[in-house]
């Protein structure tokens, strides 16, 4: 979108701009309606479920048939044959944190149990924690390794009836170590470890048996109250934050202005007004509501016309009072405002007039260079037709007073566009306090680029419930 | 440079969780009557038992600002009977803010005496001992706005109480204690601050409302 372009009064830049403006609504409408992104990654993510029978050292171990348990079935004699297995699939890092735990069944004759995490190509018969890009908590010493073969103090030793986790915090980006539901201890994850890693457990003499967990049974450790602990540190972090008083008033406010609720603003005027010590939105704070003031009485007006579904009073109202918006019939908004007739009428029924009012407004959009917003949109409601209740079919979300809102922001916006005082054009799609939504969710999401994918996604409603 | 969200232009924000966080800072500002021409204006379902509490709310809160601490508790009790008690830190809060109107209209003895009986209890925890002394000291100035504890009886000094008294009236009865906005407000700063940490010069500066709002 060219933000660039200024409204100087003539029709043709307003034409383009307005347009652009629509299209961006139109859009957002097309998404509003499927699936977020954020939801589907979560699902998408393969963990670890089992062992990996095809890259373990096979000579020195046996693994179970449920490839859930390990054990050694050779004479250790050297370092060089330990019995190594790393989990079917690597690690998930788009979450807070990953776990998962051994219990050991027999600690056979020298207990030289590990487990730890190891990358891709890990010499698989080595202890891991021995090479580098591995890690290794060791039940014979209780040291950890990390990438050498000499370890450092970390824990108690552990042996046969033990249970022992490994998790990687990915908010922390620490690794952390549990024996029987208790942590041992962290370290942090360096960066050369943000490789692939996999979950791994090792055995190492005579009859040593080990049993995997990877979720599927309940763990001795308390996985959720961690996980909780860590959100509530993340929580003091932004509690902690200190805030200038009365900063959300002029957001509220502001919000209200963009989207013309009068009646609602009038109300909190008059309220705030009369709180001690009056609250004043200073220019210091930053906000200019010139921009917004604009036409607030006819926005509202509009705005209540679309939300009780009366679109030929709101075409009507457009055309008295700015022609320019409706002029040009095949724009964005135009199609809006005619598919959501095409709406209201099938919600009370009227079929024969929205198949008429779809053959003279609707039509003349098939086709249309931008036919992948067009079209689409078209099909859809074309579609309602078919059903015999169609609130209950797949197209049902078009009959959602939600989508009114859409209309009624679009020409909200176009309204506001028509200022000829209007400095700049992002002003009128969203309010301050949505940009500051997406500001939010946009530094998230860099930031959790930044830390090379890892960690739970943003996502505002969760936060907001 | 701004962390530009048309980058991430897939983010719709859905007009549902905007119109909770005006809202929640309606709500939690006692705006009632506000409350409800937004429900009307935007078919919002109203939220469950707000709107009864926040007049009474809305009232402790104004007690509390004029410094009329007495009445503040006084209607607490009758809104959330153990609150105050569970809440020792507000609770003594709240009884200086009647010592320092009394200390403010000179009735000095009348001042010593509500301290004696109500404040130097508290006095048994470490933790109070400081801010007693502090509040004591106003005694021996003959004009308590022109000592070092000025603050104390400045209306910064009584919001900050009275802003307490109304998130713990608002955690009683299970609800939020901090807006949304304030929350994300706070949690961009947060981010913000990480990036910088994390890019240095390269980053993003850290967050200030007021520039964010120019750009």
């Amino acid at each position: 979108m060219n933000s660039s372009q200024s409204n100087n009064g003539n029709n043709n830049s307003f034409d383009s701009l307005s347009q652009d403006l629509g299209l961006y609504f139109l859009e957002l409408a097309r998404i509003g309606s499927s699936k977020a992104p954020v939801e589907m990654e979560e699902d998408e993510e393969v963990v670890p479920t089992e062992l990996n029978t095809i890259n373990s050292s096979a000579g020195f171990l046996v693994v179970a048939p449920d490839k859930l348990s390990v054990k050694y079935t050779a004479v250790s004699l050297h370092g060089h044959d330990v019995g190594v297995v790393q989990a079917n699939n690597p690690v998930p890092v788009k979450r807070l944190v990953y776990y998962f735990e051994i219990y050991v069944k027999d600690a056979g004759v020298k207990g030289q149990i590990a487990i730890g995490f190891t990358s891709e190509g890990f010499k698989m018969r080595r202890q891991p924690g021995w090479e580098v890009n591995s890690c290794g908590y060791h039940g014979d010493d209780g040291r950890l390794y990390r990438g050498q073969a000499k370890g450092d103090a970390f824990g108690p030793t552990y042996t046969t009836g033990d249970t022992v986790g490994g998790g990687i915090n990915f908010a922390s980006q620490e690794f952390f170590f549990t024996k029987n539901g208790a942590i041992v201890g962290t370290f942090s994850k360096e960066k050369e470890m943000n490789r692939c890693l996999f979950p791994t457990i090792a055995v190492h003499s005579q009859n040593e048996e080990v049993h995997v967990n990877f979720g599927q049974k309940k763990f001795s450790f308390d996985l959720k109250e961690y996980e909780a602990q860590e959100r509530l540190k993340q929580q003091m972090t932004i509690e902690n934050m200190p805030l200038p008083p009365n900063i959300s008033y002029g957001l509220v406010r502001a919000y209200l202005l963009h989207y013309g609720y009068e009646d609602t603003l009038n109300s909190f005027d008059l309220a705030s007004k009369s709180t001690i010590p009056p609250i004043c939105i200073a220019q210091e704070n930053g906000f200019d509501d010139q921009d917004i003031m604009y036409a607030l009485n006819q926005r509202k007006t509009v705005r209540q016309l679309i939300r009780n579904g009366e679109i030929d009073a709101a075409m009507n109202r457009l055309r008295d009072w700015y022609p320019q918006i409706v002029q040009e019939d095949k724009s964005a908004v135009c199609f809006l405002l005619h598919c959501q007739k095409f709406i209201e009428l099938i919600r009370v029924g009227a079929l024969e007039e929205a198949v008429k009012h779809g053959r003279i407004e609707l039509a003349k959009f098939l086709g249309l260079p931008e036919e992948n917003l067009f079209d689409a949109l078209v099909m859809d409601c074309v579609a309602l037709l078919a059903y015999e209740r169609p609130q209950e079919s797949s197209f049902g979300y078009l009959l959602q007073e939600s989508r009114r809102d859409v209309v009624a922001d679009t020409v909200n916006a176009m309204i506001l566009s028509t200022n000829p005082k209007m400095k700049d054009v992002q002003g009128c799609l969203q309010s301050y306090l949505e940009r500051l939504l997406r500001q939010l969710t946009a530094c998230c999401l860099e930031r959790r680029l930044a830390e090379g994918g890892q960690g739970e996604a943003f996502c505002l409603s969760r936060h907001l419930n | 440079m701004e962390v530009d969200p048309r980058l991430y232009e897939q983010i719709s924000v859905n007009d549902n969780d905007i119109h909770n966080i005006v809202m929640s800072y309606l709500v939690h500002n006692c705006f009632k009557e506000t409350v409800e021409s937004f429900i009307a204006c935007t078919g919002m379902k109203q939220p469950s038992d707000h709107l009864e509490d926040m007049e009474k709310r809305k009232r402790i809160y104004q007690f509390a600002l004029e410094g009329n601490a007495l009445k503040a508790i006084e209607l607490t009790e009758e809104l959330a009977a153990n609150l105050l008690e569970k809440n020792k830190d507000l609770h003594f809060d709240l009884l200086s803010l009647h010592f320092v109107e009394l200390v403010c209209s000179r009735k000095c003895t009348e001042a010593l005496e509500f301290a004696q009986m109500k404040l130097t209890p508290f006095g048994k925890e470490q933790k109070y001992v400081e801010k007693l002394e502090d509040f004591m000291a106003l005694l021996a100035y003959e004009e308590p706005e022109k000592s070092p504890m000025f603050h104390l009886l400045s209306l910064e000094y009584r919001q900050h109480v009275a802003d307490s008294l109304n998130r713990a009236i608002l955690a009683h009865a299970n609800h939020p204690t901090y807006t949304a906005m304030e929350r994300l407000i706070q949690q961009t700063t947060v981010v913000r601050q990480c990036l910088n940490q994390e890019h240095g010069k390269d980053g993003p500066p850290p967050f200030s409302l007021k520039d964010f709002l120019r750009s």
